[in-house]
C-alpha cells in the first residue's frame, strides 16, 4: 500500500524561527563572555594617548565593545557547527574582517573621522586587532564545543531521503528534462523531493536538428545531451515502462517496481501510419537518432547501388527520394537530403544530377501549414525552383518495397521513402486509464493535471493541453519546455499545500530551414525569408542546444561544412530488397 | 585510518624539535630566554631554556592531540604548525607571559613590534614542529616523492628563486633583501636554495591534486614559511651573521617578505605546470588525467567569477574613492582621471574575479570556505598586484620596502574586502546551480562528505596562516 507523502512534515513558523535564531544567539552569548575577559585584559594595559579612536576602551566604551563583539560571534554561530580547528580558523577570519569593517571603517565614520586605513590607523587600532583575533579564535573554540548540542544533528549530504515525496517522470524529452531540471532548481537549498526520470534512451534529443543529422550536416551524437549531465541530481532509469498501476501508484520497468507519489507523463509521440499497408514495413521514419542515421545510410547506399546499376529504370528508382508529409520535419528533411546528395554526387561519376528526383507528398493544400500563407508560398517556390517536386492535395494509399502508392493508384518508384505524416501518443499512453483526446493524448486541465485521476500530470506532445476556445496547444518543443516547467512549479505548489497555476503561453515563433542557405521564419508576427531566415534558424537553434559543449561541436560541424563536402562514409550497411547488404555485386552480363 | 598510540611521544619530540630551533635562534637574538625564565621567578638564561623546553614539549603534545583526528598531509601539518605557533605567540607571548610576570597583556603596536623576534620564533617553532610531526608519521600518508617529482620540484624552486632574484636585482633591492653574498655568488646561491626549497615542497606534496586555487594559497603560505626559515633564519645563520629578527633588522630587509612569498606562489605554479605536462605527456593511466574537462570547468567558472568580480570590485571601489587611489590606477593606461581609473579598476576586478571563478571552482563549500579563500586570494593579489605589478607598470620599483608596504595598507584593506565579496558571491552563485550537499544516492553523499572532510582537514590551516601573514605584515610595517 502506498502512503501519501506529498505533504512535508509540519514545522511551525515559531519552531523554524527558533531553530534559525538559536545558533547565532548562543554563539553571541559565548562571544560576549569571551569579550568580557578580553576587555579586562585590554583595560589593564591601556596605553596613554591613543587619541579619539580609543573610545571603545574608555569607560562605557568597554561595554559597547563587549556588546558589539556579539556581532562577529553571531556570524561564527550562523555558519553552523565545526570542529575545533575549523572553528578557530573561522573565528580568526571573521575577526580580521570584523576589525577591518568595524574598527578601521565604521567606527571612524561614527565618530566623524574619515577612514583612511592608513599606517596611522593601523597603529592606533593594532591592539584591537589582537583583541579581535583572540576573541574570534576563543569564541570559535567555545562554539565548536557546544555547536552539536545547539544545532542538533547536521543535515549533511547523507540525510535520509526515505520520507521525501517521490516524483517519477516518464520520458526524457524536452518536457521531461524541463520538469526534472526545474525540480532540481526548486530544491537546490535542501532536498524537498525524490525525483526519478525513466527514459528509453539516456539522452535528450534535440529533435529540430534531426533533418540535419539525416543530411549529414551535423554528427548524430552532437544533437543529444546526456540526461545524467543535464539532470545531475535526478535518478535516471534507462528503460521502458511496462505497466503502471494508477491506484496503487506503482509502475514497473523491467523487473523493477518504482512507487511514486506523483507521476508525470511526458512520453511524446511516435509515428502513426494510419493503418496504411506497407508503410511501416517499407518506409523510414524520423523520430530518433537511429532513424536519422538510418535515413542517411539508406540514401548513401542507394547512391552506391545506383552507381553500379545498369538498368536505367532501376537507377532512376534508386535515385528517387520521396518524403510523405509537408510539415516542418518533412520539408526540412527533403531539403537536407537534396543538399547531401548534391554535395557527394561528384564521387559517383556515373550518376548525373538530372537523374536525381526528390518528391514531397502532402495531403494539404500548402506545405508548412503552421506558418503563414505567404511564407509557405515562398518556401514552396524556392523548393520547386531547386528541382524538388511537391505534390499537394495528394494522399498515400500504401507502399511496396520499391514504390510509394498514391490514393489514385499512381506509383512513385522510390529507392528512399520516408514517412513524416503523422504522430500520435504511444500505445502505452493510449492504454492508460485516464481521459484521452481523439488522437490518444492525455486530457489535462489548465494546470496540467490529468483529468479524472489523482497525482498524475502530463505535458508535451502526449498531452492535450487546453488553450482556450476548445483548442489545444500545438505539439512543439517550445510548448513542451514551458509545460514541463509549469508542471514542476505546480508540483512544488501542491506538495507545499498551495494552489497550482494554469499554463499560459503564446507561440513565440516558427522557423524552418529549406537547405542551401535558405529558410523561412515567423517570430511574433514578423516574417523573414531567405538567407537571413536561414541564419536566424542556425543561431536560434544553436543557442537552444542543451549544453555549451554541444553548441561548440555543432558550430564546428557547420564550420567544417563551409569548406568541405559532406561526409559519405557509410558507417552502417542497409540490406537491399533481397536482404543483401552493401552494393549489388557486378552482374556477369557486364 | 591512522593509528595514534604514539601521539604523545610524537608530539613531545616535535615540540622539542621546534623548541630547540626557537631556542637556538633566541640565543642569537638574545633577551628572550631571561624573559621566559621570569615565569619561574628567575631571569637566568639556563632557567629560561629549561622552561622553554618543557613548554615546547607540552605545546607539541597539544598540537599532536589537536591534529590526531585530522586527515592532514605533511604539507598541511607544516602550515597548521606554523599557524599554531602564531596562535601561541598571540596567546602566550603577548598575553599569558606578561600576565604571569605580573605585567599587562602586550597588544599595543609598540609592544607587539618589540615582540617581533618572538613572532618569528613562534612561527619557526610551529613550522619545525609540524614538519617533525609529519616526519614521525603524524600525518596522512602521501607516499614518498618519486625522483621525477623531486626533479620537478627542484626545477620549479630553482626557477622561482631565479625569478625572485631577478626581480630584486632589477629593482636594486637584492642587497637589502638579505640574499647574502656578492653579485656573482648570489645567483647560484639563490638557485641552489630555491632548488632545495622546491625539493622540500615536492616532498610535502609529491602528487599535487585538486583545484589550482587552493594550490596558489598553499604556495603563498609556503612562501611565508620559507621566508621565516630561509632569509630570516637559515641563510644568515649559515653566513655567520646575526639573525635579523628585531623589528629594525626585519624592516631593513622587508623586501624579502613579499618577494619570498611571491616566489612561493611561483614555485607552486611551476611545479603544478611541470606535473601537469608530465601527466599529460607521460602518464599511462587515464585515471591520472581523467576529469570533467577544462571546457566544462573553465567556462562556467569564468562566467560566475566575472559576476563575483564585479561585486568585489564594487566593494573595493568604496575604499579607492575614499583614499583617492583611482587616479593612480588610471596611470596604467596613461590617464589620470578618477573616471578612467574606475573603469580600469573594474576591468581588473572582473578579470581577477573570472580567474578566481576558474581556479576556485566548487571550493566554496561553506560560507567560511568562501570567506577564507576569498580573503587569501585578496592578500595574494595585494602582494602581486598593488605591491608589485602596479608600481612596476607605472615605472616605479616594486613597493616591497617597509615604506611601500605601509603605504599599501589602504589597498590591503580594499583587497581583503574585495576577496571577501568575491568569495561569498561566487559561493552563492555556485550554490544556485550545484549544491553539492543535495546528493541523490548514498554513494554520491559519501563522495560529497569525503570531499568536504578532505577540504576541512586542510583548508582552515591555510586560512589561519593567511590571517597571520596579514598580521605579520601589519606589525612589520605599521608606523614606518
Amino acid at each position: 500500500m502506498t502512503t501519501s507523502r506529498h505533504v512535508a512534515p509540519a514545522r511551525s513558523a515559531g519552531g523554524r524561527w527558533t531553530a534559525a535564531v538559536r545558533p547565532p544567539a548562543v554563539a553571541a552569548a559565548i562571544g560576549v563572555a569571551v569579550a568580557a575577559v578580553v576587555a579586562l585584559l585590554r583595560t589593564a594595559q591601556l596605553p596613554a594617548g591613543m587619541g579619539a579612536l580609543d573610545m571603545t576602551m574608555s569607560g562605557a566604551g568597554v561595554g559597547v565593545w563587549v556588546a558589539l563583539s556579539a556581532v562577529p560571534a553571531a556570524v561564527i554561530g550562523l555558519l553552523g557547527p565545526a570542529g575545533p580547528a575549523t572553528a578557530v580558523a573561522r573565528g580568526l577570519v571573521i575577526g580580521l574582517l570584523w576589525w577591518v569593517s568595524w574598527n578601521l571603517t565604521l567606527l571612524p565614520l561614527l565618530i566623524g573621522v574619515r577612514p583612511g586605513w592608513s599606517s596611522a590607523s593601523v597603529t592606533v587600532g593594532f591592539a584591537d586587532l589582537v583583541a579581535t583575533l583572540l576573541h574570534g579564535a576563543v569564541t570559535g573554540l567555545g562554539w565548536s564545543a557546544v555547536a552539536a548540542r545547539v544545532v542538533g544533528v547536521a543535515r549533511g549530504p547523507d540525510e535520509d531521503r526515505a520520507d521525501l515525496p517521490r516524483v517519477v517522470v516518464l520520458g526524457g524529452g524536452f518536457a521531461g528534462v524541463a520538469v526534472a531540471r526545474r525540480l532540481e532548481r526548486l530544491a537546490r537549498r535542501r532536498s524537498r523531493w525524490d525525483v526519478t526520470l525513466v527514459s528509453d534512451r539516456n539522452f535528450l534529443l534535440f529533435t529540430p536538428m534531426l533533418p540535419e543529422v539525416a543530411g549529414g550536416a551535423v554528427q548524430a551524437q552532437h544533437v543529444g545531451a546526456a540526461l545524467r549531465a543535464a539532470c545531475p541530481r535526478t535518478r535516471v532509469v534507462l528503460g521502458r515502462v511496462d505497466e503502471v498501476d494508477l491506484r496503487q501508484r506503482v509502475l514497473r520497468v523491467g523487473a523493477d517496481e518504482i512507487p511514486y507519489d506523483h507521476l508525470v507523463l511526458v512520453l511524446g509521440t511516435e509515428p502513426t501510419f494510419h493503418g496504411l499497408p506497407g508503410i511501416a514495413e517499407h518506409c523510414l521514419t524520423l523520430k530518433s537518432l537511429p532513424d536519422a542515421a538510418r535515413v542517411r545510410a539508406h540514401l548513401l547506399t542507394q547512391l552506391e547501388r545506383a552507381d553500379l546499376a545498369l538498368d536505367e529504370t532501376e537507377r532512376r528508382r534508386l535515385l528517387t527520394c520521396t518524403v510523405v508529409g509537408g510539415g516542418f520535419a518533412g520539408v526540412e528533411l527533403l531539403a537536407e537530403l537534396q543538399d547531401l546528395t548534391r554535395s557527394v554526387l561528384r564521387y559517383y561519376p556515373s550518376l548525373e544530377a538530372t537523374q536525381l528526383r526528390f518528391v514531397l507528398v502532402h495531403s494539404g493544400d500548402r506545405i508548412l501549414p503552421e506558418l503563414g500563407a505567404k511564407l509557405a508560398q515562398f518556401a514552396d517556390e524556392r523548393l520547386r525552383s531547386r528541382g524538388l517536386e511537391i505534390m499537394l492535395g495528394t494522399r498515400v494509399r500504401g507502399a511496396t518495397k520499391s514504390a510509394l502508392v498514391l490514393e489514385d493508384g499512381t506509383e512513385i518508384a522510390s529507392g528512399t521513402m520516408v514517412w513524416t505524416a503523422g504522430n500520435q501518443p504511444s500505445e502505452f499512453v493510449r492504454s492508460l486509464a485516464t481521459e484521452h483526446a481523439r488522437n490518444g493524448a492525455v486530457v489535462v486541465d489548465a494546470t496540467l493535471r490529468a483529468v479524472g485521476v489523482e497525482r498524475v500530470w502530463a505535458a508535451g506532445d502526449c498531452a492535450a493541453v487546453p488553450a482556450g476556445e476548445g483548442k489545444v496547444h500545438p505539439p512543439t518543443a517550445q510548448h513542451a519546455l514551458r509545460q514541463g516547467r509549469t508542471v514542476a512549479d505546480n508540483l512544488a505548489a501542491v506538495i507545499a499545500g498551495r494552489e497550482p497555476q494554469p499554463f499560459r503561453f503564446t507561440t513565440i515563433g516558427m522557423l524552418a530551414a529549406l537547405g542551401h542557405r535558405t529558410g523561412v521564419a515567423e517570430i511574433r508576427g514578423w516574417r523573414f525569408s531567405g538567407v537571413l531566415a536561414w541564419a536566424m534558424w542556425r543561431v536560434i537553434y544553436l543557442a537552444k542546444l542543451p549544453g555549451l559543449e554541444k553548441r561548440i561541436r555543432v558550430a564546428l560541424d557547420w564550420l567544417v561544412e563551409i569548406a568541405f563536402p559532406r561526409d559519405l562514409v557509410l558507417a552502417q550497411e542497409v540490406p537491399d530488397a533481397t536482404g543483401r547488404l552493401g552494393p549489388a555485386p557486378e552482374p556477369s552480363s557486364r | 585510518m591512522r593509528r595514534a598510540p604514539n601521539w604523545l611521544v610524537r608530539g613531545a619530540v616535535a615540540g622539542a624539535a621546534g623548541g630547540l630551533a626557537f631556542a637556538l635562534a633566541m640565543l642569537d637574538v638574545g633577551g628572550m630566554l631571561p624573559t621566559i625564565a621570569g615565569i619561574a621567578g628567575s631571569d637566568a638564561t639556563g632557567v629560561g631554556l629549561a622552561v622553554h623546553a618543557l613548554a615546547s614539549a607540552a605545546i607539541g603534545v597539544l598540537f599532536a592531540l589537536l591534529t590526531i583526528a585530522r586527515r592532514a598531509g605533511p604539507g598541511e601539518l607544516v602550515f597548521w604548525g606554523t599557524a599554531y605557533g602564531a596562535m601561541w605567540w598571540l596567546l602566550g607571548a603577548l598575553t599569558l607571559l606578561p600576565l604571569f610576570r605580573g605585567d599587562p597583556a602586550r597588544w599595543d603596536l609598540p609592544s607587539v613590534q618589540a615582540a617581533y623576534p618572538s613572532l618569528l620564533g613562534h612561527l619557526l617553532f610551529g613550522a619545525v614542529a609540524g614538519a617533525v610531526l609529519a616526519g614521525l608519521g603524524g600525518a596522512d600518508r602521501v607516499g614518498r616523492p618519486t625522483r621525477a617529482a623531486l626533479a620537478r620540484g627542484v626545477a620549479a624552486g630553482g626557477l622561482a628563486a631565479a625569478g625572485m632574484l631577478a626581480a630584486l636585482v632589477s629593482a636594486g633591492l637584492a642587497e637589502t633583501a638579505g640574499l647574502g653574498g656578492p653579485g656573482a655568488a648570489r645567483w647560484p646561491l639563490a638557485v641552489g636554495v630555491g632548488g632545495l626549497t622546491g625539493a622540500a615542497y615536492a616532498t610535502l606534496y609529491p602528487r599535487p591534486r585538486g583545484a589550482i586555487g587552493p594550490g596558489l594559497i598553499r604556495g603563498l603560505n609556503f612562501g611565508f614559511v620559507a621566508w621565516v626559515a630561509l632569509p630570516m633564519t637559515l641563510v644568515p645563520a649559515i653566513a655567520g651573521a646575526r639573525l635579523p629578527w628585531t623589528l629594525e633588522d626585519a624592516r631593513a630587509r622587508a623586501e624579502s617578505l613579499p618577494s619570498t612569498v611571491l616566489a612561493g606562489v611561483l614555485l607552486l605554479l611551476l611545479y603544478r605546470l611541470f606535473t601537469a605536462v608530465a601527466g599529460a605527456v607521460l602518464a599511462d593511466d587515464p585515471a591520472e588525467v581523467a576529469d570533467e574537462g577544462v571546457g566544462t570547468r573553465a567556462l562556467r567558472g569564468l562566467a560566475r567569477g566575472t559576476a563575483a568580480g564585479l561585486v568585489g570590485g564594487a566593494v573595493f571601489t568604496v575604499v579607492l574613492v575614499q583614499v583617492g587611489g583611482l587616479a593612480r590606477i588610471a596611470g596604467l593606461v596613461g590617464g589620470s582621471s578618477a573616471g578612467v581609473g574606475l573603469v580600469v579598476h573594474l576591468v581588473i576586478a572582473v578579470v581577477l574575479g573570472a580567474s578566481y571563478g576558474v581556479v576556485f571552482r566548487h571550493e566554496g563549500t561553506s560560507s567560511e570556505a568562501a570567506l577564507g579563500w576569498g580573503l587569501s586570494y585578496g592578500l595574494l593579489w595585494w602582494l602581486l598586484g598593488n605591491c608589485t605589478l602596479l608600481p612596476v607598470l607605472l615605472g616605479e620599483p616594486p613597493g616591497w620596502t617597509v615604506t611601500g608596504l605601509a603605504d599599501g595598507f589602504p589597498s590591503l584593506v580594499g583587497h581583503l574586502a574585495y576577496g571577501a565579496g568575491l568569495g561569498l558571491t561566487l559561493a552563492w552563485l555556485e550554490r544556485r546551480s550545484n549544491p553539492w550537499w543535495t546528493a541523490t544516492t548514498p554513494a554520491r553523499a559519501r563522495r560529497a562528505e569525503l570531499a568536504r572532510a578532505r577540504s576541512a582537514a586542510t583548508a582552515p590551516g591555510l586560512w589561519t596562516l593567511t590571517t597571520f601573514i596579514v598580521m605579520s605584515v601589519l606589525a612589520l610595517a605599521a608606523g614606518a
